[in-house]
């Protein structure tokens, strides 16, 4: 689908490259917030992610990788963005919580503090890990090849993380009703 | 309360949740970045494991993307792109130099891949300098490499040892067009423009601060006058702490760029005054590259005959 455009864009046409930034943008939004839980650097990290695209064009030898490939940029710049922004606000420890879709009242309010809570606790990379298998619904030898990892490395970060959330959800099932109360 | 609760749908849910637009406006700031800035071909044979030894080699030699160099015939009976077998160089007058090897052949147009020993010539550049031929008589166990299937080769290196660190090195024609104002640092846009003549590229090289030099010297080859420089990646210096562990020089008149293919990389520049224009032969070696190997490396240039 994105043949046509990542050939011309590979050849220096910026509006191709425009075209074809327009056609997987929102994904990569998407992507990026899910990993940083935050809009702010979700569209600071897809930003810098689509001009490394632009700039390192021509190494990409399949065309018909392109998502693939900007996939893992994206995961990087990711990384990088959290982290730059780490050595800058070192004490904000919760971000604003941005909610755009909501989960068709499948998730409580408690529920949801409680896995935001869980998945800010995680490592970037076990988040990434989670996203790509969970939101984008790949399989676990296709997160590795996205994301540049071996498949007994998404394993583990599969394992630990969805551990880690699913702990705090068994954990959020013993309080009581009036310890929730208090957090609203 | 938790009976039918599944974490697994939970997590899903949740992280089916949030924003999946990106905002208008930073698409037109990243158009706006594009527009400002130049892509580069990171030449890398670790993002294509499977590329063969001809390809890696190109990549190296030249510093350009290769792309189709497998499956390219080379010389007796190539039949790569503009040539139908051996052939006369298009200019009879170049007189060939005296080779490492026994090779009464040539000269012969240069295709990419492993080559015979022999004179050969061929046109690295695009328009407008892809009239300038070079001719250079290679010795046995030498390949070529070219950007595309469409381009002729832009550079040679043997076989064994190859181009690489430790002990590797390689050959190649291009011109400049920027320089990197960091080399370690090259992601950040500190392009440094040269100017058009021979002199400015070479005091440009000179005073960047970002690698060592040597003072320039007078130099003739192949024919035309110029200056001769070694530009040298600075002795311990950890690539690991430069952007994607590589350590770039320059861009190229094609958009390309070419970087250090290992740690204190050495390049060898022919900056040569062709018709008004700077025209470099380059030479890329490193400290672990034997004398054997550099005096036949030095051969090769020594055998170059420019058709401008």
């Amino acid at each position: 689908m994105h043949r046509a455009l990542v050939d011309r864009a590979k050849g220096g046409d910026g509006e191709a490259f425009d075209a074809l930034a327009r056609t997987v943008g929102d994904r990569c939004m998407a992507i990026a917030y899910r990993i940083l839980r935050d809009a702010d650097l979700a569209d600071d990290a897809v930003q810098a992610a689509l001009i490394t695209a632009w700039r390192e064009l021509r190494t990409l030898r399949d065309p018909d990788r392109f998502e693939p490939w900007l996939h893992r940029i994206l995961a990087n710049e990711c990384y990088a963005e959290a982290r730059r922004r780490r050595r800058w606000s070192v004490d904000i420890r919760i971000l604003p919580v941005d909610r755009g879709q909501d989960s068709d009242g499948i998730l409580s309010v408690n529920d949801r503090d409680q896995l935001d809570r869980a998945f800010r606790r995680l490592t970037l990379e076990q988040r990434a890990v989670l996203v790509f298998r969970h939101y984008l619904d790949l399989s676990v030898v296709e997160v590795a090849d996205r994301l540049g990892i071996p498949v007994g490395t998404v394993k583990s970060r599969l394992h630990h993380a969805t551990a880690a959330l699913r702990a705090s959800l068994e954990a959020d099932a013993r309080p009581s009703t009036a310890s929730r109360e208090r957090l609203a | 309360m938790t009976a039918s609760r599944d974490p697994d749908g939970l997590i899903r849910a949740f992280l089916d949740e949030g924003p999946t637009d990106l905002a208008d406006r930073s698409y037109d700031a990243v158009r706006s970045h594009i527009d400002r800035t130049r892509q580069r071909v990171v030449i890398g044979p670790w993002r294509e494991p499977r590329m063969s030894n001809i390809a890696r080699f190109a990549i190296a030699a030249a510093a350009v993307l290769v792309v189709a160099v497998v499956g390219y015939n080379f010389l007796p009976g190539g039949n790569g792109p503009g040539a139908t077998g051996p052939s006369p160089s298009p200019s009879p007058t170049a007189t060939p130099t005296p080779t490492p090897t026994a090779a009464p052949t040539g000269p012969f147009a240069l295709l990419a891949g492993s080559v015979p020993a022999g004179t050969y010539v061929t046109h690295p550049f695009l328009a407008p300098n892809d009239s300038i031929g070079f001719q250079v008589t290679l010795p046995a166990g030498w390949e070529a490499g070219a950007p595309s299937a469409g381009r002729e080769p832009v550079g040679v290196a043997p076989t064994a040892p190859g181009y690489a660190w430790p002990d590797g090195m390689s050959m190649g024609f291009l011109t400049i067009t920027s320089l990197e104002g960091d080399p370690c640092d090259w992601k950040e846009p500190t392009d440094i423009e040269v100017g058009p003549t021979v002199d400015e590229l070479v005091m440009a090289l000179a005073a960047n601060p970002g690698y060592e030099t040597t003072v320039p010297a007078d130099v003739t080859l192949g024919g035309f006058g110029g200056k001769r420089i070694d530009v040298q990646v600075p002795a311990g210096l950890d690539l690991a702490t430069c952007d994607d562990g590589q350590f770039h020089v320059w861009a190229m008149g094609d958009g390309q760029t070419i970087y250090a293919q290992g740690p204190e990389g050495r390049f060898r520049l022919w900056v040569l005054d062709v018709q008004g224009s700077p025209v470099i032969v380059m030479t890329h070696d490193f400290p672990g590259t034997s004398s054997g190997d550099q005096a036949e490396l030095q051969a090769v240039v020594d055998s170059i005959q420019i058709e401008p």
